[in-house]
C-alpha cells in the first residue's frame, strides 16, 4: 500500500496550482482521500481534532443501508422468481435479484458521479463523499421494473437540480435522492404509480407483470369496505408487511431490516432519533386520529390502524434514511421532534385523503424539509428570547 | 463556610486524554537568559521603553501597551537587554534579557490594602506590572484601567486538560492568594471564585472573604467567559473581568513582598516521557531548562491543546503561559481507515469502535486533522458541545454572510473561544477561530 501512496503523492504536483492537470484537482483529491487517511495537521485553532470526518459520517449511512440492500435484492430477486411460477432458492433470488438491482445502482452511481465530479471542477470544490450516500438511495427507492433511461435522468436532476445548483453537499435543502424520486414519480407516473411493481423474468411475451402494493389495495377500497381485510385477502399479513417478502420498491418493504438501520444510524450517533421518532409520533397521532373520525360512510383507508401504517409502503425506508439526513433536516434538537411529527402526521394524510397518492412519505419529507429553516427559525428565536443579551 | 454555593452543569464534552501531568513538582534553576514575548496579550500594542544593553532591575518597565498607554510589562529579572526582536509590521515579539548574577529587584513601598480606595488599587496594580492579570468579556481584552468590572471571575480550575493544577501548589501560595482576592475585592464586592467540584481544595478560608462557587461540569466550561454565561442575572455583568490563580497569587505576592513575583507554576502534558509534571519556574525562562523534545517532528504547543498558541519559536515562555503540550504531529497515512472498526482512533463520538469506551486515555493525543475540510452538513455536534448553549452552525452563516449583527443577538459574544467546537466538527471547519475572528473584528471597530 506504501507503493500506491508513494506513486499519489510523487504525482500530486501535476494537479496542484500550476501544474498540468490543475482542473482535475478535485478527482485527484478524492481518489487519494478514498484510499489513504489525510495527514495534513491543525495550522490554527484547536490543535486536536475528532477522528469523525464527513467521510466516516456518509460512510456509515451506507453501512445502515447494507441490509436493506441485500434483503432488497434477494426480495427483488424473490418476487420475480415467484411471479415466473419458478423455484426460490436463497442463491437464486439473490442471482436474480442482481441482475436486475445492479445496473439499476451502477446506473445511479456513474450518471450521478459524473455530474458530481463534473461541478466539483468546474466550481472547484472537492467531491463530496454524500453522494454515496444519494447514490444508493435512490435507487433502492424505484420499482424493480424501472427503465435505466429514467434512473439515468432522475439522479441527474437530483445531483443538480437538488443539490448542485445550490452550491453542493450542505448547501441543498431539499434531500437530492428523493428530489430525483419526486421527478421520476411526477415525470413518469405510469412507472411508479403504486401498482406496477414486479420484473418478469425475461423470455416470457410481456415484460413486466403488475401487483397491487398494501399501499394501493388500501388507498382503491371502496367506502364502507373494510381496508385492513383488504389487504390481508390480498395475500399480505401484518408480519409479511413488517418482514418484507411483498411486492415493493427495492429497499422499502422490509420494515425490520429498516429497524435495524435505524439501530446502526442511533447507535453510531450519525441519525437523529429525535427525527425518528417524532416520524413515527405523528404517523401514529394522525392514524389514531383518522381511526376515531371514521366511518362507514367515510373512505376505507381512514380505518387503516396506526400499526398498519408504520408497516406499509416505505414509511420506514423514508423516516429512517431520508428525513434524517442532516443537511435537509432541521439543525437544532427540539425542531428535529417538530420535523420528524409532522412528517408522519403529512404521510398519514397525503396516503388517505388523497388516493392519487397513495405513497405519501415522499411527498411529505420534501414538503418538510422546506420548511426545515422555518422550524428552525422559530426555534432559534425562542432560545434567542431565554439568553442575557450581550450586544455591543 | 459561608459563600459557598454549588451549581451542575451538563457535561456534554466529557473526555480525558493520554498524558496528564503528575501532582510532583520540580524547581527549575533560573537559565541566564529570560525572554519576554506578549503573545498571550490579545490586542496590545507593544511600545518598547528600553534600549539595546540597557540595565534593567527584576520588577522595572519594558514596553507599554498603546492602546492603555498606562499599562506596562515589568521585567521578571535583573540583567542586560541582550536583544529586541520585532516581527511583521514592527510587532514586538521578544525582548531577551541576560540575567545578572546578583538579583536585584525594584523595592515597592509598603501598602494597607483595607485603607485604599478602588482608583489606589489600580494605581498600585498599575505601577507593578499587575494589571496585565486581567482579561475583560466579551472581548477578551486587557480592560481599560478607567474602566470598574461589575464582577471578577477568578478561575481557581482549569479550562483545558493538563494545566496546572492548584491544589498542588496550594501549600505554597495560599497567603499570597487571599491577599490577592483581597486586593479584587477592593475593586469590585463581586468577586467570585470558581472551583471544580471535583477538585481537592479546601476552599473555607477563601469563603470567609468571597464566594466561592463549585462547578461540577466538563473542562470546557471553566472558561470565565463560559462561567460568567450561566452566572450572569443581567446585562450589565457582561463586561466582567476574568483572571487566574497564578494572576491572583502573583498581585498578592508582589504586594506583600513589596517586590514584583516572577515565580509561576506550569505543567508539562502530553509529552511521552517522564516530564509529565507541575515545574515551579520564573516568568519567560529559557523553554530547554524544563522539557525537550523527544521526537523532531512533535508539536510543541504554548497552553492547553484546544486554545494553545501556534507559535514556530520554542525558546521562551510566553508571558501569561501555564502550559506546554508536547504532542505528535507526524500523522501517517491509513489505508481505507473509514471504513475501518477504528478501535484506536480517538473520537469523542460513537462513530469509531472507540467511541464506546474512552479512546483518549489509551493514545497519545496528536495534530492530525483527521479528515478534509468540507461544507457544514449540519450535524448537531457543535450544538451539542458548547459550553455556552450557543448554536455555532447558525453563528456561522451569520459570521460567513457579514451579519455579525443577527450573530450578536445568537450570542456570540458570549462565546468562550474555547475551541470544543473545532474540535468536535466533521467537516474540520475551524469555528471558533472563525468566531473570534469576529469578534476581533467587532472590537476593532467598537475602539477604533
Amino acid at each position: 500500500m506504501r507503493w500506491l501512496y508513494n506513486q499519489l503523492i510523487s504525482n500530486e504536483h501535476l494537479f496542484e496550482k500550476g501544474g498540468r492537470f490543475e482542473r482535475l484537482y478535485p478527482l485527484y483529491e478524492a481518489v487519494l482521500t478514498i484510499h489513504f487517511s489525510t495527514t495534513e495537521t491543525t495550522k490554527k485553532g484547536a490543535h486536536i481534532r475528532d477522528g469523525l470526518d464527513t467521510k466516516r459520517f456518509m460512510i456509515l449511512v451506507v453501512m445502515a443501508l447494507v441490509p436493506v440492500t441485500l434483503f432488497g435484492i434477494y426480495n427483488t430477486g424473490l418476487q420475480s422468481l415467484l411471479s415466473a411460477g419458478k423455484e426460490t432458492g436463497m442463491l437464486g433470488c439473490l442471482i436474480q435479484g442482481g441482475i436486475i438491482f445492479l445496473p439499476i445502482l451502477l446506473t445511479s452511481y456513474v450518471v450521478g458521479g459524473c455530474w458530481e465530479v463534473l461541478f466539483a471542477i468546474i466550481r472547484k470544490h472537492e467531491i463530496n463523499e454524500g453522494f454515496l450516500v444519494t447514490g444508493l438511495l435512490f435507487p433502492l427507492t424505484l420499482p424493480p421494473t424501472i427503465p435505466l433511461w429514467q434512473v439515468a435522468l432522475g439522479i441527474s436532476f437530483g445531483i443538480v437540480v437538488g443539490k448542485e445548483v445550490f452550491g453542493g453537499t450542505g448547501k441543498n435543502f431539499l434531500n437530492p435522492a428523493l428530489t430525483a424520486r419526486a421527478f421520476v414519480y411526477f415525470s413518469y407516473p405510469a412507472y411508479l404509480s403504486g401498482d406496477v411493481w414486479t420484473r418478469f423474468v425475461s423470455n416470457a411475451s410481456v415484460d413486466t407483470y403488475t401487483s397491487a402494493t398494501p399501499l394501493g389495495i388500501a388507498a382503491n377500497t371502496p367506502i364502507s369496505g373494510h381496508a385492513i381485510d383488504n389487504i390481508q385477502s390480498a395475500g399480505f399479513s401484518l408480519w409479511d408487511c413488517f418482514i418484507g417478502l411483498i411486492p415493493g420498491s427495492i429497499g422499502e418493504t422490509s420494515v425490520l431490516f429498516c429497524v435495524l438501520g435505524a439501530a446502526i444510524l442511533i447507535g453510531t450517533g450519525i441519525g437523529s432519533w429525535r427525527t425518528m421518532v417524532g416520524c413515527v409520533m405523528g404517523a401514529v397521532a394522525m392514524a389514531g386520529l383518522f381511526n376515531l373520525v371514521a366511518t362507514d360512510a367515510t373512505i376505507a383507508f381512514l380505518n387503516v390502524t396506526p400499526v398498519w401504517h408504520l408497516c406499509i409502503g416505505s414509511f420506514a425506508f423514508g423516516t429512517v434514511f431520508m428525513a434524517t439526513d442532516p443537511v435537509s433536516a432541521p439543525d437544532l434538537n427540539a425542531s428535529k421532534w417538530i420535523y420528524g411529527f409532522f412528517i408522519g402526521l403529512l404521510t398519514v394524510i397525503i396516503r388517505v385523503i388523497n388516493p392519487a397518492y397513495p405513497e405519501g412519505v415522499m411527498l411529505a419529507i420534501l414538503l418538510m424539509n422546506v420548511f426545515a429553516p422555518l422550524i428552525d427559525y422559530y426555534v432559534a428565536e425562542h432560545k434567542v428570547k431565554k439568553r442575557i443579551p450581550n450586544v455591543v | 463556610m459561608k459563600n459557598q454555593t454549588k451549581i451542575k452543569l451538563k457535561k456534554a464534552f466529557n473526555i480525558s486524554f493520554k498524558g496528564k501531568p503528575s501532582r510532583s513538582i520540580q524547581s527549575v534553576e533560573p537559565s541566564p537568559m529570560v525572554g519576554v514575548i506578549p503573545d498571550q496579550f490579545k490586542f496590545m500594542k507593544a511600545k518598547v521603553i528600553v534600549n539595546l544593553n540597557d540595565q534593567v532591575k527584576r520588577g522595572q518597565a519594558l514596553f507599554y501597551d498603546k492602546k492603555n498607554p498606562q499599562v506596562y510589562i515589568h521585567s521578571p529579572v535583573s540583567g542586560t537587554i541582550a536583544s529586541i526582536q520585532y516581527g511583521h509590521q514592527r510587532r514586538l515579539e521578544c525582548i531577551e534579557i541576560q540575567s545578572s548574577d546578583k538579583d536585584d529587584p525594584l523595592e515597592f513601598q509598603s501598602v494597607d490594602v483595607t485603607a485604599l480606595s478602588v482608583s489606589d488599587v489600580k494605581s498600585v496594580l498599575l505601577e507593578r506590572g499587575l494589571w496585565p492579570s486581567f482579561v475583560e468579556m466579551p472581548f477578551h481584552n486587557m480592560p481599560n484601567p478607567n474602566t470598574t468590572p461589575p464582577a471578577i471571575i477568578v478561575m481557581l480550575s482549569n479550562p483545558e486538560p493538563f494545566h496546572p493544577q492548584l491544589s498542588v501548589a496550594i501549600k505554597d501560595v495560599e497567603d499570597h492568594l487571599i491577599a490577592g482576592i483581597q486586593v479584587l475585592k477592593k475593586l469590585t464586592p463581586n468577586v467570585v471564585v470558581i472551583v471544580d467540584a471535583n477538585e481537592a481544595l479546601n476552599c473555607d478560608a477563601l469563603s470567609e472573604l468571597t464566594q466561592v462557587v463549585r462547578v461540577d461540569g466538563d473542562f470546557s466550561q471553566f472558561e470565565p467567559a463560559s462561567i460568567l454565561y450561566h452566572l450572569k442575572q443581567s446585562v450589565d455583568e457582561n463586561k466582567s473581568w476574568g483572571c487566574d490563580w497564578q494572576s491572583v497569587v502573583k498581585i498578592g505576592a508582589t504586594i506583600t513582598l513589596q517586590r514584583y513575583y516572577n515565580q509561576q507554576w506550569v505543567s508539562v502534558g502530553g509529552n511521552q516521557t517522564k516530564d509529565n509534571q507541575h515545574y515551579k519556574v520564573i516568568e519567560g525562562v529559557n523553554v530547554a531548562a524544563i522539557v525537550k523534545k523527544k521526537n523532531k517532528r512533535d508539536r510543541m504547543i504554548f497552553g492547553g491543546l484546544f486554545t494553545g498558541l501556534h507559535t514556530t519559536t520554542e525558546t521562551y515562555l510566553p508571558l501569561g503561559t501555564d502550559a506546554i503540550n508536547i504532542i505528535d504531529s507526524d500523522p501517517q497515512p491509513e489505508f481505507m481507515s473509514f471504513v475501518q472498526p477504528g478501535a484506536n482512533k480517538p473520537s469523542f463520538t460513537t462513530a469509531y469502535l472507540s467511541g464506546f469506551f474512552n479512546s483518549f486515555k489509551k493514545t497519545q493525543p496528536s495534530t492530525a486533522l483527521n479528515g478534509s475540510s468540507r461544507d457544514c452538513i449540519s450535524c448537531g455536534l457543535c450544538t451539542d458541545v458548547c459550553p455556552v448553549s450557543l448554536l455555532p452552525q447558525q453563528i456561522l452563516r451569520n459570521v460567513t454572510g457579514d451579519d455579525i449583527e443577527s450573530g450578536m443577538r445568537h450570542g456570540l459574544l458570549d462565546c468562550s473561544s474555547c475551541g470544543v467546537c473545532t474540535y468536535v466538527c466533521p467537516s474540520k471547519i475551524d469555528l471558533a477561530s472563525m468566531f473570534t475572528l469576529a469578534k476581533d473584528t467587532l472590537y476593532h471597530e467598537v475602539t477604533a
